[in-house]
């Protein structure tokens, strides 16, 4: 017995040797609140969070790495006074030559953020693993993860109509329950992306839907200072209701241009048209599967007042901003950025040219008599800055326009809508 | 008889190969404010003048507002203030011009350029990454590359490498792959406001942001 246990303990003590952990630990506050005014189709509200975080990092041969983070945060909201979660508990390795010189394994476990090439059908925080394959000019990702231990006002994991239900509801206490599944291969110019989520509510009596989408994405390099984004991606779900499964079929895609000029004041531009539509003529041909709303795993915030769901929607993007003090060696100046920006909203146009009938959209008094396309624009300005690097800072206004009248999209009630939104971020 | 006819054929290959070998000078054009070099095997360092030949191994150091202008072969390379560059290898073989430089600290701007009849193999080491590049013109600091001319290929600690065009940006702070394209540009256009995205970046590799009320280091010995 004797021998065995000075073997562990000179293994122990050999393994421990070989370690020289550096740590680090802080204190974020964050604040941020939302002025209203007018019909807007937002859900934000006022917020301050404080969050303390730690963490333990050690590099190891070839750079490499083991790291390991975590964050939990206290949250006040006029809705939930006290929200205690935690954030962020997250184990990642960076194994380097795992298949030869240049290529490392890349891993990821606990809670950590997952998302999509877009963002726009993923982007949340979730538990789970993901693994990296890197390589030199490619990179292949497999991520598997649980949505049901996260704090429902944590959670924007909203696909089915309980979903949206239970997001105001304080007496649900964890967000839905989905199992998501992802798989990535390609770089910055061209990748392919597939991602599932399976319904873990059990039979509830209400909507069980299974979504999963396949797609491409990329933002290659046209000139020193252009870049054209892309993304398409064709989905497919099965929605049961009781005994009656549904199959869906819908699509998104995703054309622009950004432009970059650092030598211009850190200039930053891009028109980018975005469009989710549900009715494909795909469907036409075929029998037992429906057209319906693209649902997006977690639904992305579009607009500041005019945020409809992305679904029947085509939207133009144009945005502009700098940094008029870029130039300046004081970091307090240099990190200021204002910011403008427009969205100009349309309902998707496939469902009236193919049957006469609108696309159905889910916001505040639309006209039901209206078959017109054009739903409105916002307008958006603002001035984000970084004044120093423990403390930060966001103003963003904006307003928008709806298009009222007879037989304009919305009815002639809903007047113009306001938000102000002031987000200040702080750390100790 | 055998073996002597090959160890006779060996060596002459390699005084062959060691007379193809040529070093070149690395040569101080321009020096601003205070400027040192350490020679190797030294432990003192001299100040630098104008015109004075750098040899292999030795570092270049530049203070405050200080600032040099290199010249190795056709290439320039501007030595920022603040920096620390060690030339580990200058030498012409086969045609190829080899440079090998090691920067722990600072940042650089690099002409490098071929003479007729010979191509370039030009690499940069930071702490973070390494950038090597076959006639261009590039700034770094070791974590960060921005090429004007060409293309760099830009790599890892861990050495995943990415192409950085003309114009174009590309980060190593993470020891994964290098973020190049527009995802770079973004970071440098864009102004992030917020503290709690950079949670965790203070420690470690990379851009050392130093966010957080404390650091500890903690090793086994």
């Amino acid at each position: 017995m004797k021998p065995i246990v000075l073997v562990l303990a000179g293994l122990i003590l050999f393994s421990v040797s070989a370690f020289a952990l550096q740590g680090d630990f802080g204190v974020n506050l964050d604040s941020s609140s939302f002025l209203s005014s007018g019909v807007v189709d937002t859900n934000a509200e006022s917020e301050y969070k404080a969050a303390v975080w730690g963490e333990l990092f050690q590099e190891t041969d070839q750079g490499g790495s083991l790291d390991l983070i975590a964050q939990g945060s206290y949250r006040y909201t006029a809705d939930r006074p006290y929200i205690v979660d935690l954030d962020l508990l997250r184990f990642s390795g960076l194994f380097p030559s795992a298949f030869g010189a240049g290529t490392a394994v890349e891993l990821k476990a606990g809670r950590l953020n997952f998302n999509d090439a877009t963002k726009l059908i993923l982007d949340q925080t979730l538990d789970g693993v993901q693994i990296n394959l890197l390589f030199s000019g490619f990179q292949i990702r497999l991520a598997g993860a649980y949505s049901g231990l996260l704090l429902n006002p944590s959670s924007n994991v909203r696909i089915s109509a309980d979903d949206y239900l239970e997001a105001n509801d304080n007496s649900v206490f964890f967000g839905p329950k989905r199992i998501i599944t992802e798989a990535f291969i390609g770089s910055d110019g061209f990748a392919v992306q597939a991602l599932a989520q399976f319904d873990m509510r059990g039979n509830t009596g209400g909507e069980i839907i299974n979504t999963q989408y396949l797609g491409i994405a990329g933002t290659p390099r046209l000139s020193p200072n252009f870049y054209l984004p892309y993304h398409l991606t064709a989905s497919y779900g099965q929605s049961t209701v009781g005994n009656k499964t549904t199959n869906l079929i819908s699509a998104l895609a995703g054309l622009g241009v950004q432009f970059y000029a650092e030598e211009l004041a850190a200039s930053r531009a891009h028109v980018q048209v975005t469009y989710a539509t549900g009715f494909t003529p795909v469907v036409l041909l075929l029998n037992n599967i429906s057209f319906d709303d693209f649902r997006p795993i977690s639904p992305p915030t579009i607009g500041l007042v005019f945020s409809p769901r992305l679904a029947n929607l085509l939207y133009l993007d144009v945005g502009y901003s700098f940094r008029p003090f870029a130039s300046n060696p004081s970091s307090v100046v240099s990190n200021i950025e204002p910011l403008v920006a427009a969205r100009v909203f349309f309902r998707d146009p496939l469902p009236r040219l193919l049957s006469g009938a609108p696309a159905d959209i889910l916001v505040n008094d639309l006209n039901p008599n209206s078959t017109a396309l054009y739903l409105g624009t916002e307008v958006e300005a603002g001035v984000v800055a970084r004044l120093f690097s423990d403390l930060g800072l966001s103003i963003r206004g904006a307003v928008f326009l709806p298009s009222t009248g007879s037989s304009a999209a919305f009815m002639s009630n809903r007047g113009i809508g306001y938000a102000l939104k002031i987000d200040v971020s702080a750390a100790l | 008889m055998n073996r002597i006819g090959i160890t006779t054929v060996v060596a002459l290959a390699l005084v062959l190969a060691a007379l193809d070998v040529g070093a070149q000078s690395a040569v101080l054009r321009t020096v601003k404010g205070k400027v040192e070099i350490q020679n190797p095997d030294e432990q003192t360092w001299q100040a630098a003048s104008s015109g004075m030949e750098v040899p292999i191994r030795a570092t270049i150091s530049t203070g405050f507002g200080g600032s040099a202008v290199l010249e190795m072969g056709a290439s320039t390379l501007s030595v920022h203030p603040l920096t620390r560059l060690r030339i580990d290898e200058l030498t012409t073989q086969n045609n190829v011009a080899r440079t090998n430089l090691y920067m722990p600290v600072g940042r650089i701007r690099a002409q490098v350029k071929s003479s007729a009849g010979t191509t370039t193999d030009f690499t940069l080491r930071g702490p973070e990454a390494t950038a090597a590049v076959r006639g261009t013109g590039f700034e770094s600091d070791g974590v960060r590359i921005q090429v004007f001319e060409s293309v760099v290929v830009f790599s890892s600690q861990s050495g995943i490498s990415t192409n950085v065009h003309n114009g174009e940006t590309g980060v190593s702070a993470d020891g994964g792959s290098p973020k190049g394209g527009s995802d770079a540009r973004e970071g440098n256009t864009a102004v992030d406001f917020s503290t709690s995205s950079t949670v965790g970046s203070g420690i470690g590799r990379g851009s050392s942001t130093g966010l957080g009320i404390g650091t500890i280091a903690i090793k086994f010995q």
